[in-house]
């Protein structure tokens, strides 16, 4: 590893800077009145990446600049729209200082087409974008606007191997005639509240245990432990002795039989952020059968 | 959920007596308005009223994130390189900054997505495909979170300054 003394604090604060300036830049970029950002990636980031590599891609029409001027961008950005699928990727030149009314460089290079094409692209043609994960850093995403293979694709990783998600439904909810599937279908489409990446399960799959997981800036996370308890119903539920329940995407429905906080340096490799203190949350849940049918 | 919203109030000490000095007092009329909204937040969880409660506890979530953004962009600007407050952002758009640049001043606080969803139940088509006790979780869990962060927030302003 290399020293301190060593470490070029200059070119970092440089690419911090533009770092800024580009999350800036696509935090104000709207592709169309109907097409959404789904993904924005600085790639090449290399010093001296500006000359144009041709990609053998077909090219649609430069926007934004006159024909014949030079096609150089200092930053290079991917950035990936919703929207029917477009047939090439398209690129225009953006001054990186545009919010200071700085129309000259450097500039932005921007990439632009649908997610469709690229992920057709993706599978049909790798080599053709491959420039495009060269040095490549993501700068913004909407998971939910992207597919499984462009997320891999980018080593976008918003939740841990094994995680499920689930729903608390409380005890004042359960046993009014409900089944699993009214339960699933009042929730559907909603966001899960937690999730659950399990850590010991019985033989027969009656009790487990498992870390609880929340949702912060679109990755799940382990679960604070005193954050949880200051701001979760279903931890009061329990701490005051009333039973609260987990409903799984699958189906999959246990009661919580008790919280731990626990110190577990070797969960590490079960989250995808660890814990700064190495505490962990762990649930201990009961696998509970509801009717299938409503009561009569 | 048997907790209800006025017994869930009684428990947050924060929101009866908000320590605000992470606000300048050149940001009085910040304050001002987010003193009014958390007596109203009071008012209408102790009286059990759970769309006014999640409405209001979204409103004032949204307030104190803008004004400590406000307040701590040079901060900001340290940690990530450059950064310009932006009043017109949206709730989502400051939660991100806050998890991402102070998370690791509260490794206790974290501020979840759904959050915007609970916010945004002020649309009445998002609570209509809501399940029917999205209201009561949202009115609950944002007056929990909105009393864990003025406390956290006003923990931090006496060591910052």
């Amino acid at each position: 590893m290399a020293g301190l003394a060593q470490v070029d604090w200059q070119l970092l604060a440089n690419e911090a800077q533009v770092r800024a300036l580009l999350e800036d830049f696509v935090s104000y970029y709207t592709p169309s009145a109907v097409n959404q950002l789904a993904l924005a990636v600085w790639f090449e980031k290399s010093p001296g990446a500006g000359e144009r590599k041709q990609s053998g891609l077909p090219r649609m029409p430069r926007f934004g600049m006159p024909e014949g001027s030079p096609a150089t961008g200092e930053h290079k950005l991917l950035v990936l729209i919703t929207g029917p699928e477009m047939s090439g990727i398209g690129s225009e030149l953006r001054p990186l200082f545009w919010k200071a009314g700085l129309e000259g460089p450097p500039f932005i290079e921007i990439h632009r087409t649908s997610v469709a094409f690229f992920a057709e692209q993706l599978r049909s043609n790798p080599a053709v974008v491959q420039q495009f994960f060269r040095n490549a850093e993501v700068i913004y995403f909407q998971k939910r606007l992207l597919s499984p293979d462009i997320l891999d694709a980018f080593r976008i990783v918003t939740e841990p191997w094994n995680l499920i998600k689930v729903w608390c439904v409380y005890h004042d909810q359960y046993g009014t005639g409900q089944t699993i599937q009214t339960l699933l279908a009042s929730r559907a489409g909603r966001r899960p509240e937690v999730g659950i990446v399990k850590t010991w399960e019985s033989p027969d799959f009656g009790t487990c245990k498992a870390i609880l997981h929340v949702e912060v800036g679109q990755q799940w996370r382990p679960a604070s432990p005193e954050g949880i308890m200051q701001s979760s119903g279903f931890y009061s539920d329990w701490l005051n002795g009333r039973p609260c329940y987990l409903l799984a995407e699958g189906g999959a429905f246990y009661q919580v039989d008790k919280f731990e906080v626990i110190y577990a340096p070797e969960y590490s490799s079960r989250v995808i952020e660890r814990r700064p203190d190495d505490r962990y949350l762990e649930v201990y849940l009961r696998a509970v059968h509801p009717p299938e049918e409503p009561a009569a | 959920m048997i907790d209800t919203l006025k017994s869930i109030c009684e428990q947050c000490t924060h929101l009866k007596n908000p320590q605000l000095d992470f606000i300048p007092a050149e940001l009085s009329r910040h304050k001002e308005i987010i003193l009014r909204d958390l007596r109203e937040l009071v008012s209408v969880a102790s009286n059990g009223h759970e769309k006014a409660c999640a409405m209001i506890g979204g409103c004032v979530l949204e307030a104190i994130l803008f004004s400590f953004l406000q307040v701590q962009e040079r901060r900001v600007a340290e940690r990530r390189g450059r950064f310009i407050f932006d009043p017109e952002q949206s709730l989502q758009n400051y939660l991100d900054i806050f998890n991402k640049w102070f998370g690791r001043d509260f490794p206790n606080l974290q501020l979840l997505d759904i959050l915007v969803d609970y916010r945004n139940l002020v649309h009445f088509n998002n609570e209509l495909n809501s399940p029917t006790d999205e209201c009561s979780k949202a009115a609950s869990t944002l007056l929990r979170v909105v009393d864990a962060l003025i406390g956290e927030l006003a923990a931090y302003g006496r060591i910052a300054r």
